[in-house]
């Protein structure tokens, strides 16, 4: 997939666990886990705002393009 | 009506069902009435009347092996309703791969059916009144293919290739967080 998320490294960046980020964000841990190692086929616009508005970032800061990947 | 008072359901009529056949089993081997045959297979009352009256254990055994495939048929049915919907009774999604296979197996259940009565139905009548030049005197035998379970099996089928696709959109949705 080209598309790499870099939600491990936001929340690194921010000191933030996948405990504190579900709770906050509301989605499950097991979503947020699949989301960070890339297993997702895609996420939602809300979802997004939700990890945006908890981490204090972008949707940019999140999601890179790679091509060939 | 929700799934578990459909299951419910299902589970007496599986009872029910096992309960007639049960009766209809005893029926055939303690048939009562000399002359005239009035016999039910699920509620169809079929009249005959014989000649002789020595055959008629003989009718009523035929009929009862006739039965049987259809008896197997509805149990086996429903038993895969019940599958079909316990994860719909449990609040889970009814898109899962018990509950496509559960179709795909009806609707190949009354195709096989549709084969296995046929050939019970000629095979008994050759065993229990040997050819069928010589059956019931002024009582003709007729045999046909069931058209009918085929085209419900087909159906069916296609049902299950629906589901198929609904389970497939479902995993895709369940993928985008």
């Amino acid at each position: 997939m080209a598309i790499i998320v870099r939600l491990d490294r936001v929340m690194a960046d921010r000191k933030i666990s996948l405990n504190s980020l579900s709770e906050k964000v509301g989605i499950s841990i097991v979503n947020l886990s699949q989301l960070k190692t890339g297993k997702v086929k895609g996420v939602r616009f809300s979802t997004l705002e939700a990890i945006c508005g908890a981490l204090g970032c972008q949707p940019g800061d999140l999601l890179e393009y790679i091509p060939g990947e | 009506m929700n799934a578990k008072k459909t299951i419910i359901l299902l589970k007496i009529l599986f009872v029910a069902v096992i309960l007639v056949g049960i009766m209809q089993s005893v029926f055939s081997l303690f048939p009562q009435i000399p002359n005239r045959v009035q016999t039910y297979l699920f509620a169809l009352r079929l009249p005959v009347e014989m000649s002789d009256p020595s055959q008629l254990k003989t009718l009523c055994t035929y009929i009862l092996i006739c039965a049987l495939p259809i008896y197997i048929l509805i149990l086996y049915i429903i038993i895969k309703l019940i599958q079909l919907l316990h994860p719909l009774s449990e609040g889970f999604s009814p898109f899962s791969r018990m509950s496509v296979s559960a179709v795909k197996h009806i609707g190949i259940a009354c195709w096989i059916y549709a084969a296995v009565s046929t050939i019970v139905e000629y095979a008994g009548a050759q065993i229990l009144f040997g050819t069928l030049q010589n059956s019931l005197k002024g009582w003709n035998i007729e045999f046909s293919l069931p058209v009918i379970p085929i085209v419900i099996g087909a159906v069916i089928l296609s049902l299950g290739e629906v589901f198929y696709q609904g389970l497939d959109l479902k995993q895709d949705n369940d993928s985008i967080v």
